[in-house]
């Protein structure tokens, strides 16, 4: 952690010398990008797609663009990876995964993943944490994992709730019909809000202190309204409004292989794991990425870091070990992100089977967290100001932008009713003026967690003369970051193959890992010793392997571990 | 019988020939659906489900008369395993005696029939090959010891008999004796009980890749039977790095997703609920993650198992399904009645007179009395992975065991026959019955209906109730012009319609016409009935 601080403070320093007529340089930012970006709105489909395209335009050493395949309504999956492109492949480097909107309400992780890429690219020639970072690691970012229901989000009528699925229609009630009575905008304002309908035995009346609100009465008090749910009508003739919708109901966070079950276990789930075509994409992608070390799924809301079990059937697949991994990253990302909080999805938040970052963990041993992104406490600061700071924030911050005022309309079912309320982009989303902050925050923890994947030295090279022409060489192999070569779930299930430290040039006689060097204690491999495989190079440590070769050509040793990327070593 | 001699007879000329000779590899398959499609072009639609990774088509048989969908459907499943080739067989045969039976035929315009002769074909083939090896595996390439290479340590064929066999190491350590009843066989000892073993033994081959394992990577693959969602064992071998992660798992399941009308599943495989019904455990039942048949369930398939035991004389202990099988999946994550049977094993040979026989002497009787060429003489050979011991390659062969002679398949597929056509008659069967109409005045009219079960099977299983792929039953109203529905709802939803089960309904209409009333299910076929207010 020194180390990272004192590549942070000359980073500020270095930076201060930006030449540039019109601007002067805010520390920790790009002071006159190639991409010119806001940071303080949301962007649809087609303006992923422009960003995308622009960056990788910009900065064709650091970012490719690809499409990793189709969403269910035929859009690109367009993902960015980002690395020093010059000095090697990417999979033979760490990765690290990032990708957001899942829930295709939750909008504000795309940006964020945008951020980090533009961040670090437009940073990469004045900053050195990001040169090294970029040099070193790879990340594969996919802005929007679900890109059809985020344009509808953004596009049709909704609730900020609205639609947390992808768009394939599906039959929600068991009457074999499907999406036949969503939300009806009745006011044609592009938000589902409320509606309400005076009535002397309803139970609410407006807040005397912010008429817009409705509060619930109390005791023996008369209330003057009453609420009848989201705009919409009983379309299908049921006696039912709204029961089944567009983007209704499966959940695209329930669809992963791990501890996958069925809807009736797991509601949300789909047809089986992967069944999801988006996530079909990133499956495939992961199963052709070994190297991917690290993973972020940002989501919203409620300012939390979580990592899994999702469920309390799960806890083995999280050991001690790992969770001491788990425990280091989460505590500095409370740190990062005031108002955020280091949590445990199964008894801190909810039971979940199937989600997307335990099977990152439980099936590819990869370290992954979710951040549920804003949270009430950016409003003032302050824990839990309940409903009627929202309204404060949204009167005195936001200047009543996210309400809709109460309307009346005519409704074929209840008559004279009016309709109003909170807009769609409000609540989950970040205001603007807080996107750009939290983006920053957000990705600074995430790059601390990219940063902690293993990066793996040749520590020391020994070689020993012994008698009959034989030498002993010994090898010690170093990885100088807190995340393992392999978590101890990897290990329980040999997932990644083992890390292969190989020598070339004398003929290898023997090859053994080396327990203790100094009670001498080794345990032979006695097939291929010149390829010894070694299982784990634990985080911050050491392992050590010993060859007795013969023959006095030039030695080269190299390194080969999936998510600890390659090094080499050649005798002089 | 005479067919059974023919063939003794054949094997008696030729030792390479085979016990289960007659089986149909994939190009007599291929030709046999083809021209069954022929001879019954409106009943028969043979189309291919999907083709593995090595490019073999998956084939899909569907029995009908007109759309498939519009009846209450049985899927019928072979080549669960690859190492079953018999269940394949099984289910042509199946075919082929319900396309020659005008009855059978006739029974169509009921049900429906989805067909899968084989759903694994890339194992099956290992069967028909020069080198035979019980393979359960597709062509996907896997790391099945998980060390990092890939397929580094197949079998190799010592004795060069196309057969992989065993081989026996003398060793004072090993577990295995020969057995005093049928000296070629071996028997495990009991080290507990102070006896000595002086056989080691291996699975035919060598170790390639030097790790101390024999064979314990070969080509092959993901098993069918080990890729679905219920109980999925994880990285264990054969199961692939997740769930329906094969082209044929997965493809299956989008066609069986997409069919509603199927209410029951019949699989020919190692997963076996017939010979003996599942039990039902409390406990396991009531838990989130469900781990036992429901209790309606249970009952049912105690039912279903004593007919199968009646029409078969197939009869057993204790049911079996393994973790990540098709048959629990079928039941357990789809919800449908879900059985499953090898249709065939071995008898028990030991006779009444004998204390215990040996699983090995049980099955070289059994071999011997058949006069089946299914053992190959223990002989010596050089093995370089134990030098300078006495290693001996020989033992009964694959699949001899678990697959009967075909010779035997023409009465094991007329008994099969019967359960089948049994079994798809007692589909839930929806009916409209007591319709009335009654005038309470003023041009308002209640009508009423019993909807009723009258097939033999709930509208689902007591599982089915909670997946959400299986449809309510439904009775739905057409109003005629300018009436109006005064009580009662346009639309109902029933969570369940037991068989001999009635739900009564009632509405309150006002408006004179026509008024349509449409009630049903997929898997319980609909009725339509039209009334005259008046």
């Amino acid at each position: 952690m020194k180390r990272l601080t004192t590549i942070i403070l000359s980073v500020i320093f270095f930076a201060s010398y930006g030449q540039d007529p019109d601007f002067f340089q805010a520390a920790g930012t790009p002071v006159n990008p190639k991409v010119d970006i806001s940071w303080n709105r949301y962007n649809t489909y087609s303006g992923i797609e422009n960003i995308c395209k622009q960056l990788a335009k910009a900065h064709p050493n650091l970012i490719k663009l690809n499409s990793i395949g189709k969403s269910y309504q035929g859009r690109d999956m367009w993902m960015l990876t980002v690395t020093n492109t010059r000095n090697g492949s990417d999979l033979e480097k760490p990765g690290f995964y990032i990708d957001g909107n899942i829930h295709s309400n939750e909008i504000q992780g795309t940006e964020i993943a945008l951020y980090t890429a533009w961040y670090l690219a437009e940073m990469y020639n004045s900053n050195k944490f990001v040169q090294e970072l970029l040099d070193e690691k790879v990340f594969y970012i996919l802005p929007s994992i679900n890109p059809d229901a985020r344009n509808n989000y953004m596009l049709e009528a909704n609730t900020a709730s609205s639609p947390r699925s992808g768009m394939m229609p599906i039959d929600d009630d068991r009457d074999g019909l499907k999406d036949e009575d969503g939300f009806d905008d009745l006011n044609s304002d592009g938000h589902i809000t409320f509606m309400r309908r005076k009535n002397p035995n309803g139970r609410y009346v407006a807040d005397p202190r912010d008429p817009r609100r409705l509060v619930q009465v109390e005791g023996d008090q008369r209330g003057e309204y009453e609420l009848l749910g989201y705009e919409g009508l009983d379309n299908d003739g049921d006696g039912r409004v709204n029961e089944d919708r567009v983007g209704g109901y499966y959940d695209p966070n329930r669809d992963w292989a791990w501890n996958w079950q069925p809807d009736y276990i797991q509601r949300g789930a789909y047809k089986y794991p992967f069944s999801v075509p988006e996530n079909r994409t990133v499956a495939d992608f992961f199963m052709e990425h070994p190297n991917i070390a690290g993973a972020q799924s940002y989501h919203n809301s409620g300012g939390m870091l979580l990592r899994g079990p999702g469920a309390e059937e799960d806890l083995a697949t999280y050991g001690r070990a790992d969770v001491r991994v788990y425990d280091e990253l989460g505590e500095m990302g409370e740190k990062l992100i005031p108002g955020y909080n280091y949590l445990v999805i199964y008894k801190d938040l909810y039971s979940t089977f199937g989600g997307e970052i335990e099977w990152f963990h439980g099936g590819r041993g990869i370290f992954s967290f979710t951040n549920e992104l804003y949270t009430s406490y950016l409003m003032f600061h302050e824990e839990r100001g309940g409903q009627a700071s929202i309204y404060e924030f949204d009167k005195y911050l936001l200047f009543e932008d996210a309400f809709i005022k109460w309307e009346e309309f005519e409704h074929p079912q209840y008559g004279k009713i009016e309709i109003g309320g909170q807009k769609k982009n409000f609540r989950r989303a970040n205001p603007g003026f807080l996107l750009e902050t939290d983006a920053h925050r957000n990705m600074a923890f995430t790059l601390f967690h990219a940063y902690q994947t293993p990066k793996l030295e040749i520590d020391r090279v020994d070689v020993k003369k012994l008698s009959g022409g034989l030498k002993e060489v010994t090898v010690s192999v170093a990885n100088r970051r807190l995340i393992p070569t392999h978590s101890g779930q990897d290990l329980k299930y040999s997932i990644t193959r083992p890390n292969i430290v190989e020598l070339t040039g004398p003929e290898v006689i023997a090859g053994m890992r080396v327990i203790n060097e100094d009670l001498n204690q080794t345990v032979e491999q006695k097939h291929s010793p010149e390829r010894m495989e070694v299982r784990n190079i634990p985080g911050r440590d050491v392992v050590t392997v010993r060859w007795i070769v013969s023959g006095g050509q030039k030695m080269s040793i190299e390194v080969n571990s999936s998510k600890g990327g390659k090094v080499r070593w050649n005798e002089e | 019988m005479i067919r059974l001699s023919g063939l003794i007879g054949v094997l008696l000329f030729s030792q390479w020939t085979f016990a289960q000779e007659g089986y149909t590899d994939q190009n007599a398959m291929t030709a046999k659906l083809r021209e069954l499609e022929r001879n019954q072009k409106n009943f028969v639609e043979v189309a291919e489900l999907v083709k593995t990774e090595s490019g073999k088509p998956v084939f899909r048989v569907t029995l009908s008369s007109g759309p498939a969908e519009n009846k209450p459907a049985v899927v019928i499943v072979g080549g669960v395993s690859g190492s079953h080739p018999f269940g394949t067989e099984l289910v042509l045969s199946l075919l082929e005696k319900f396309t020659e039976s005008d009855s059978l035929l006739n029974s169509l315009n009921e049900v429906s029939y989805y067909v899968f002769p084989d759903m694994s074909p890339d194992a099956r083939e290992q069967y028909f090959s020069s080198l035979k090896y019980e393979r359960e595996g597709n062509s996907t390439k896997t790391d099945d010891d998980r060390d990092g290479r890939m397929n580094e340590d197949p079998f190799e064929d010592l004795n060069n008999d196309g057969q992989i066999t065993w081989i026996r190491v003398e060793d004072e350590t090993g577990d295995w004796i020969a057995d005093e009843t049928d000296p070629r066989a071996l028997k495990k000892v009991d080290k507990s009980k102070g006896e000595k073993g002086n056989w080691a033994i291996y699975s035919e081959g060598r170790d390639n890749d030097g790790d101390g394992d024999l064979n314990e990577d070969g080509p092959g693959g993901v098993a069918f039977n080990k890729n679905f969602t219920y109980q999925y064992p994880w990285f264990k071998p054969g199961a692939g790095e997740f769930q329906v992660s094969e082209l044929e798992n997965r493809a299956f399941l989008d066609f069986l997703y997409e069919r509603t009308n199927v209410f029951l599943v019949l699989s020919f495989g190692p997963s076996d609920n017939l010979y003996a019904p599942m039990k039902y455990n409390a406990s396991q039942a009531r838990k989130r993650v469900v781990a036992s048949m429901l209790q309606e369930d249970v009952k049912h398939n105690e039912l279903v198992s004593k007919l199968y035991q009646e029409l078969t004389g197939n009869k057993g202990k204790s049911a079996t399904g393994h973790p990540g099988d098709f048959m629990q999946w079928a039941y357990f994550h789809f919800g449908r009645f879900s059985y499953g049977t090898p249709a065939w094993k071995m008898p028990d040979m030991k006779k009444k007179s004998e204390k215990s026989l040996s699983k090995q002497a049980g099955q070289l009787r059994w071999l011997d009395s058949l006069q089946i060429n299914g053992f190959t003489e223990w002989t010596s050979v050089e093995h370089p992975d134990f030098p300078g011991k006495k290693v001996e390659v020989g033992g009964i062969h694959p699949f001899v065991t678990s697959n009967p002679p075909a010779s035997m398949l023409d009465d094991i597929a007329e008994s099969h026959l019967q359960f089948v056509a049994e079994m798809a008659s007692r589909h839930p069967k929806v009916q409209a019955e007591n319709i009335r109409v009654e005038s309470v005045g003023k041009n308002v009219f209640r009508v009423s209906v019993d909807i009723f079960n009258s097939g033999e099977l709930p509208a689902m299983t007591e599982m089915g109730e909670r997946v959400k792929w299986v449809l309510k039953p439904k009775i739905s109203l057409k109003l005629g012009s300018g009436m109006n529905l005064l009580s009662g709802q346009k639309v109902t939803l029933l969570d369940q319609l037991k068989a001999g089960e009635k739900s009564s309904l009632t509405w309150l209409i006002q408006g004179k016409g026509q008024l349509g009333i449409i009630a049903g299910a997929p898997q319980m076929g609909s009725v339509n009935i039209n009334v005259e207010l008046k």
